[in-house]
């Protein structure tokens, strides 16, 4: 038995065309990926604002105002980047930066703050945000004090006291990376290439769908041990080159997938699974040649994919907010949030529950392939 | 008796395939299937490998009765299907191992029987060649040694020679011939009847899933009416002279056709001497004589009313 699984073992790795679209086409792709977002996440990169502030000597606060415009950070973590650039320029200086471009506007403090921008945009809305803010603050507080002077130590400590009453809350340790679902898709891709890999692992053995099948069926062994040859070298085979493909996307191209390698290499099998019984069953239904085979599993895997958001992420949120229930369906779309999941979230409800519908899938495929494959003899050949 | 068919019926939905056919195959003996493309031969070939489905009938092999878990009879059958099956991914070595290791478990034996298979085909200059690099003659023999490696005691040929140039067909039957010098009972399907006629012992004619005809060459020219054939280079011959030929003893028909007179007769002794003392009487001149013995094609010619290459 050992023999008859090594040789098929052999057989597979030497076929050039599943070869190719099993071990080589992920990595191309893959590196082609890599290579156009890499600069998708560092252009979303938040840079501090450059904004000029006149020296006004007549304003009282001026000094505090540039402090606080020069402390905001554009989140609570200490290390988070500074909203503001702040530069304190004389007025011609700062018309002149402004009309460089080194500044995106420039700020006259005085009562009602006065702001000049060239042109309008999100920094400039930002900036007049601001400025909003701190001119009712201000006045709030200037307010309180003349109607209350007596408890000004009270109220300057509810100023400096700051309840936030919302808090960010991230489900898993990792942070959003809009790039990772096209990853996780071309995974998707790679492990349902696996329904080549039981293709021909099936027609091999039915003596209906191949010559070398009719020689086989001949042969004095039973059949659901080839079968069991067979699918196992199948699976050996493709679940090597998926984690290759994932070896590479971790290693080489750095790309992340949380934290536990063992659920990983566990989404990894069970995906690889899903793709060759798939393939095997239906290799197993259809009494076509292979090569019709192969166009209709090629146009089925892409078109899950493209379901699952390979080509773009827009048409995953569109099936998932119009159809959601084909999302179950679709074995692309159960691969790739199985590594979605395993990523964003702490718990691991979601990817459990992807990996049972996987391996429900799989054993109803398997059980379909087995009872139209344990027929012994043939209507015709 | 090796293998023993009785009543075989076999249907592709309306098409009767094999109708009512019955045949007892001796040990020891090449048994050929001769008939037509489309005549059934392929069909009762898979009926007693028991790959098909078949409607009606028995069949018995080596005294058993065959079914797709007889895996003790299956060990003794060795086939050669009419189309190359082999693994386009596995040498020429490798591939004759792998079938020969379906059928024996020995390791040893399986080499041994492997390095026999490709000797036997005269394939030893080959044995790291992928089939996808062999020519057509090469790839055949492949195909014989992967269907003969493991020493088979019945083997099957279904049209083994179909595209297959001459110097690479003869040293096919020259191989079924030894097979069956070392003890294996050959099943031999062509519709090529030369082939049939050179290596067959004995001989079933098959058409319409039924047969026709069966017996060992000499018994089946024996069943037709023709006994001799005489063609004759003629130049002139008149339209009286064909009907006076016609009219001989024994004669059964005559063609004149592109200067080549055509008589065929019934068994008999001075056939040719008859023929050409008349053409001699009316000083009709003649160049070359040919006589043959009827063929199979004649009979079955004479028994369905078409040739075998129909």
């Amino acid at each position: 038995m050992l023999k008859l699984y090594m040789t098929r073992v052999k057989c597979l790795i030497r076929n050039k065309s599943n070869v190719f679209w099993t071990f080589l086409f992920p990595i191309v792709l893959a590196t082609l990926f890599h290579l156009a977002f890499s600069n998708l996440n560092s252009s979303e990169v938040f840079h501090s604002i450059p904004i000029g502030v006149i020296e006004n000597n007549e304003y009282e606060n001026t000094e505090i105002f540039i402090e606080t415009m020069s402390s905001i950070k554009t989140s609570e973590n200490q290390k988070a980047p500074k909203l503001f650039e702040v530069s304190v320029l004389e007025k011609e200086k700062a018309e002149e930066a402004l009309k460089e471009d080194k500044i995106i506007g420039y700020i006259y403090p005085k009562e009602d703050m006065e702001l000049t921008v060239k042109e309008s945009g999100i920094e400039q809305t930002i900036v007049k945000s601001f400025l909003d803010g701190y001119s009712r603050s201000v006045n709030t507080v200037q307010s309180l004090i003349e109607l209350n002077p007596q408890n000004i130590e009270n109220i300057l400590e509810d100023i400096q006291e700051n309840n936030a009453y919302l808090e960010d809350y991230l489900q898993g340790g990792s942070s959003p990376d809009t790039t990772l679902n096209f990853f996780y898709s071309l995974i998707a891709m790679a492990c349902l290439f696996g329904c080549f890999w039981g293709l021909t692992a099936i027609t091999d053995i039915q003596a209906n769908l191949s010559l070398v099948g009719a020689r086989i069926n001949i042969a004095p062994m039973k059949k659901m041990k080839l079968l069991f040859c067979n699918i196992s070298a199948a699976l050996t085979v493709h679940f090597t080159g998926i984690l290759l493909l994932m070896a590479y996307l971790m290693n080489v191209l750095k790309i992340n997938f949380g934290d536990d390698l063992n659920f990983v290499v566990l989404s990894s099998f069970v995906s690889s699974l899903l793709g060759v019984s798939l393939g095997a069953m239906v290799s197993a239904l259809s009494n076509k040649d292979l090569n019709f085979k192969y166009n209709i599993m090629s146009a089925v895997t892409m078109f899950s994919c493209f379901l699952s958001g390979l080509m773009s992420v827009q048409v995953k949120y569109i099936v998932a907010t119009r159809v959601p229930l084909l999302q179950y369906i679709n074995p692309a779309h159960i691969i790739t949030d199985a590594f979605y999941s395993l990523y964003y979230y702490e718990t691991k409800e979601r990817f459990f529950l992807n990996i049972g519908l996987m391996i429900s899938y799989s054993l109803a495929f398997s059980i379909i392939t087995y009872m139209s494959t344990r027929r012994k003899k043939y209507a015709s050949i | 008796m090796i293998v023993n068919i009785n009543n075989l019926v076999k249907r592709y939905d309306d098409v009767l395939a094999v109708d009512h056919l019955n045949l007892q195959i001796q040990e020891g003996e090449i048994f050929g299937l001769l008939g037509p493309n489309g005549s059934g031969k392929s069909t009762t070939i898979n009926c007693i490998l028991a790959l098909l489905e078949y409607d009606k009938g028995s069949i018995e092999v080596f005294n058993e009765e065959m079914s797709p878990e007889s895996y003790d009879i299956k060990r003794d059958i060795g086939v050669i299907f009419q189309q190359v099956a082999v693994f386009e991914e596995l040498t020429v070595y490798e591939n004759i191992k792998y079938f020969c290791s379906l059928y024996v478990k020995d390791k040893n034996e399986v080499k041994r029987l492997t390095e026999q298979a490709i000797s036997f085909v005269s394939l030893e200059d080959y044995v790291k060649f992928f089939p996808s690099k062999l020519s057509g003659g090469l790839l055949r023999r492949l195909n014989i040694a992967c269907g003969i490696a493991h020493k088979p005691k019945l083997i099957i040929l279904d049209e083994p020679t179909v595209a297959v140039d001459p110097q690479s067909r003869n040293k096919i039957l020259e191989g079924i011939k030894k097979l069956n010098e070392d003890g294996a009972t050959v099943i031999y399907t062509t519709h090529y009847m030369e082939e049939a006629e050179q290596i067959c012992d004995r001989i079933a004619i098959i058409d319409k899933g039924k047969v026709i005809a069966l017996g060992t060459k000499e018994e089946l020219k024996a069943m037709i009416s023709i006994g001799e054939k005489i063609t004759i280079e003629v130049f002139s011959l008149e339209q009286n002279q064909l009907k006076d030929i016609k009219e001989l003893p024994r004669v059964l028909s005559v063609e004149y056709k592109g200067n080549f007179l055509s008589v065929k007769l019934t068994k008999g002794k001075n056939n040719l001497f008859q023929i050409l003392s008349y053409l001699m009487d009316h000083e009709i001149p003649f160049q070359q004589v040919f006589t043959e013995q009827p063929t199979l094609n004649d009979v079955f010619l004479e028994i369905t009313g078409k040739t075998l290459r129909d």
